[in-house]
């Protein structure tokens, strides 16, 4: 049985280029295939959105920019991360996974005594 | 599919970034790659776009989206840089400025005297003439007078003329009369009795000046009816100095000049009468029953509904004036209104506070400042030509390097408003020094001067015309930079410089001293006016005379022999005292202002009554004119005399020759005020005494004797009066200290003044005219110095520059008068030329200065001539230290050259 692709949930997109950028400089189109990879699917990403994430992400210092020709000799935009945004990847992650085992421990329980 | 990019869209970016074309690439690249990767998993290439278009999403709102956010970080990005780049090019100057002192300190010094003299001057026009007097919606406020062209004088407003303009001036909402004087308040135990200046006032005053109760009440109109008001409102200033702001004060009783009056309010602070402040407000006794009276002696202030101006009210007030002699005839009977040319002048209040004679001396000395920042200006402009002309080389050699006019000129025009922001910064510093000196140095010069400062008005137009002369001083080393792409190709040193720069600086001293000429004439005038005021014999002499006041109440002296008496006892025990050579009193004093006046006339003289021109009178007791050194011929009436009541009265010769125009007036018979058929006899004459002022021709004055004749029946024995005192070797608070003991002694109710040296009220009565013209000269010795300074600067940089000429004319056998010759010659022609078009120019200029002038015309010849001698003679002088170098120049040296 297969799910819906969910849709996504404000500034998960962000991390997610940040996590990409993790492994080094990208290129827009490399970075929408890395995440439609990795979340097998599950999470429906229009690419058209990621350019401006990407725009505001520089904006704020997170990420550079710069044009350089790729190994099919062609002009590219890369990103790279900028320690800034290392260390926003850092609190991010850290912050995910602190929300994600919350609620996954909210939504496990069981009840423990009269709560009627 | 690949398209390759093209090489140089890189390259092109330097030049600033490609947004769409940016964003395009960067998309297009995006769908390539997908399609050609949907294309290698077996997709057709229309199946393949289809596709990839449908991941992407909306494509147009990304690209718009994209758009947006790029040109939004261009610009914020660019304007960053720029402030980066500026930021260096400051700090580059700074620098450079830094390492030449010698163009750096006369620049900012000079451009800063000329900017802190325009501050100075505009704050002051600014506190005394253009801000509003301290009352709300101050501009509808104007003052009435009555000018009467043909008596030549200028009387106040009548009583009975407040409810008939009142009714019918539409241009008027309100209008009130006011009349300042001194009253006695009687001492309590712990105040002495003093003197206090009083409003007497129609109670409209208050909502014609909007002036409300701080506490109580204000005046109402009752008030004003004879006989009712027996009230008081206190300043706000008397309220706490003697009461100690206590708010139970109302209701209780102050004895004024022996009347208990109700205090019933309190003003608030700073509420006061537009031309002076008062202690305390009194209601005037304005009866609508009494019969109207030709007694034009009050003050009038009235609000302009909004809409209306002065011009307005006057117009409408003139049908007025003229129906004057048929609505009120016991006042003006025989037409008088039409006879004497009477009329109502409206003129705005503060014009009237300030005085015509200020307004000009301040405008003038505004367009004064302006010329010394002028010659300023010229100064440093040519400092910075002077400059350039060592950094031509450097300009060419960049602008051949590829630097291009903008980055050039950004160069020149920061290093200038470095120099001119520096300049500001000095001149800030320097006004709001010399402005907070103002109030203690010359509070009584000029009318609202105390509340001078230096503000945000200053310190802007400093920074506005900072900011404007810097950016084209910045422009003026660039002017010339085109003609220079060929100074490369000349040799290592140009003979003689460019000539058109040399035209341009030349120019520049010329106007320089021109405009140092007509500021020195100016002030030429000014203070040959000034010598000429010295010179003018005031007919008396204060030194070694100290003045005090007295005032006796009337409910105390009722008649003359009993104010006599005092005075008489008074005058034996101080002129007894060891030091005091004599004793006089008189109602007024010289030089203290106009003191109000009274019609009089001779005996047998066909002037009707009211006809008569207004002269000063006064009771003066014997030892009077001896105490002040006025010469009387005849003689004045003595103690005896006014034991005897047989009167007399002194004139001075200015009154002798209108009365008795060819006759000796000892003798003659003349009377004065009202009252039927009582004359008193003339028994001297004095020598010419200057009342009004030293600047207004000697006064009309009529001395009465401190007794009349029985024949003539007033009852204004004298209460209010000067004392005079003579004794050169007494200090002034010693003979205060000895009148008080000897008034406590004959009478303790009586308030004794300040004592005041006769010498510093006739300084003060000079001080408005000496405060203008020491502002004015200033003015011009400062551009006297300026130009001294630009004129050496040229002729030493012209002896720098022509250093090889003087060589060769030495080696080839040139004598030393040769050389002189040859640079004070170039020197002089410039000075020569400046003086020329500065005298013509003061010529023009200066006749503004006429009304403030003193017996000096415009053109007075011997100014014209100091003034271009003393121009002259600072030429030479300017010029004397290049000249001595060029004679000293070695041949040898000049002609090694580099």
């Amino acid at each position: 049985m297969t799910h819906p692709p969910m849709p996504l949930l404000k500034g998960t997109l962000d991390v997610l280029i940040l996590k990409t950028l993790g492994w080094g400089p990208s290129h827009g189109y490399a970075i929408s295939r890395w995440i439609q990879q990795t979340t097998g699917d599950e999470l429906h990403i229009e690419e058209g959105a990621l350019y401006p994430a990407l725009r505001r992400l520089e904006g704020k210092g997170l990420l550079d920019a710069s044009w350089k020709t790729t190994a099919t000799g062609r002009e590219a935009k890369v990103y790279t991360l900028t320690a800034a945004g290392r260390r926003q990847l850092k609190a991010e992650v850290s912050a995910w996974s602190r929300y994600v085992s919350a609620m996954t421990r909210a939504l496990e329980a069981r009840p423990t005594g009269a709560i009627a | 599919m690949s398209r390759p990019t093209p090489a140089w869209r890189r390259y092109l970016r330097f030049s600033g970034p490609d947004i769409a074309s940016d964003i395009e690439e960067e998309l297009g690249f995006h769908f390539e790659e997908r399609i050609e990767s949907l294309v290698a998993s077996g997709l057709s290439l229309t199946d393949a776009r289809a596709q990839a278009t449908a991941e992407f999403g909306d494509l147009g709102t990304t690209r718009t989206r994209l758009q947006d956010i790029d040109v939004r970080t261009h610009r914020r990005r660019t304007s960053a840089e720029r402030l980066m780049v500026i930021g260096d090019e400051v700090r580059l100057a700074l620098r450079r400025l830094r390492r030449q002192p010698s163009f750096t300190a006369p620049a900012v010094l000079t451009l800063g005297l000329g900017l802190a003299s325009i501050a100075v001057a505009f704050t002051l026009l600014q506190a005394v003439l253009l801000r509003p007097l301290p009352y709300p919606e101050a501009g509808q406020l104007v003052s009435l007078a009555s000018p009467m062209p043909k008596l030549d004088d200028v009387w106040g407003i009548a009583r009975h003329q407040l409810p008939y303009y009142k009714e019918n001036v539409r241009a008027f909402e309100d209008m009130a009369l006011y009349q300042a004087r001194e009253v006695t308040i009687a001492g309590d135990g712990v105040f002495p009795a003093e003197r206090m200046v009083v409003a007497s006032v129609s109670a409209s005053i208050f909502p014609t000046l909007r002036i409300a109760p701080a506490l109580g009440r204000i005046l109402r109109p009752e008030d004003n009816v004879p006989r009712r008001g027996t009230v008081v409102v206190l300043s706000h200033d008397y309220w706490t100095r003697r009461f100690g702001g206590d708010p139970q004060v109302i209701g209780k009783l102050l004895a004024v000049d022996g009347t208990s009056r109700e205090i019933v309010g309190v003003t608030p602070a700073g509420a006061s009468l537009p031309d002076r402040p008062v202690d305390l407000w009194m209601p005037d006794y304005i009866d609508p029953a009494a019969p109207p009276m030709n007694n034009h002696v009050r003050s009038s202030v009235a609000r302009l509904r909004p809409g209306f101006t002065a011009s307005d009210a006057e117009a409408q007030i003139a049908p007025l004036v003229v129906r004057m002699d048929e609505i009120f005839p016991a006042a003006y009977p025989n037409h008088w209104i039409r006879e004497s040319g009477f009329r109502t002048s409206v003129t705005p209040l503060r014009d009237e506070v300030v005085g015509p004679a200020v307004a000009r001396a301040l405008w003038i000395l505004f367009a004064a400042v302006w010329l010394v920042l002028l010659v300023a200006i010229a100064n440093v402009a040519n400092l910075v030509m002077v400059r350039a002309e060592g950094q031509r080389r450097e300009i060419v050699m960049r602008t051949a390097l590829g630097a291009s006019r903008p980055i050039m000129l950004l160069h020149f025009v920061t290093e200038g408003l470095v120099v001119t922001l520096l300049a500001a910064l000095f001149a800030c510093g320097l006004a709001s020094v010399v402005l907070g000196a103002f109030p203690a140095l010359a509070a009584d010069t000029l009318p609202r001067l105390s509340e001078v400062h230096f503000g945000l008005g200053g310190v802007g137009l400093i920074l506005g015309l900072a900011s404007v002369i810097g950016v084209g001083l910045g422009m003026l080393p660039m002017t010339h930079a085109r003609a220079d792409s060929n100074a490369l190709r000349e040799g290592s040193r140009t003979l003689t410089s460019s000539r058109a720069r040399m035209a341009l600086r030349n120019s520049l001293v010329v106007g320089q001293v021109a405009m140092t000429v007509v500021l020195l004439v100016g002030a030429g005038l000014l203070i040959r006016s000034g010598l000429r005021l010295r010179a003018v014999d005031d007919g008396f002499e204060p030194r070694g005379v100290v003045t005090l006041d007295v005032a006796l109440s009337r409910a105390a002296y009722r008649s003359y022999d009993a104010a006599a008496t005092i005075y008489r006892r008074l005058a034996e025990q101080i002129g007894a005292a060891p030091g005091v050579q004599s004793v006089g009193f008189a109602e007024a004093l010289p030089l203290s202002g106009a003191q109000g006046c009274t019609g009089v006339m001779a005996a047998g003289s066909g002037s009707s009554p009211g006809r008569e021109r207004c002269v000063a009178t006064m009771h003066a007791a014997p030892g009077y004119f001896e105490t002040m050194g006025i010469e009387v011929r005849g003689r004045a009436p003595d103690w005896a005399d006014a034991v005897r009541h047989v009167g007399g009265v002194v004139i001075s010769p200015a009154l002798a020759r209108r009365l008795w125009p060819d006759q000796d007036p000892i003798g003659q018979q003349m009377r004065c005020c009202r009252g039927g058929d009582h004359w008193d006899r003339v028994v001297g004459v004095t020598s010419e005494v200057h009342m009004t002022s030293l600047d207004a021709p000697p006064d009309e004055i009529a001395y009465f004797a401190i007794v009349p004749p029985d024949s003539a029946p007033t009852n204004n024995w004298p209460l209010d009066i000067r004392l005079v005192i003579k004794a050169p070797t007494l200090s002034a608070a010693a003979i205060q200290s000895m009148v008080r003991d000897a008034m406590t002694e004959i009478d303790a109710t009586i308030p004794v003044s300040q004592a005041r040296l006769m010498t510093d009220l006739v300084a003060e009565s000079m001080a408005r005219r000496t405060f203008t013209l020491i502002l004015i000269i200033a003015a011009a010795l400062m551009a006297l110095m300026l130009s001294a300074v630009g004129l050496y600067g040229v002729i030493a940089f012209v002896v720098g520059q022509r250093e090889r000429e003087i060589g060769v004319r030495i080696a080839v056998g040139a004598s030393v008068a040769q050389i002189v010759a040859l640079v004070l010659g170039q020197s002089l022609r410039l000075v020569a030329a400046g003086i020329v078009i500065g005298l013509a120019g003061a010529g023009a200029g200066t006749r503004v200065l006429e009304s403030l002038l003193f017996e000096v015309s415009p053109t007075d010849p011997m100014v014209l001539v100091l003034v271009a001698v003393s121009v002259a003679l600072l030429g030479l002088a300017a010029s004397g230290v290049p000249t001595a170098r060029a004679v000293r120049i070695d041949p040898v040296t000049a002609l090694r050259g580099d």
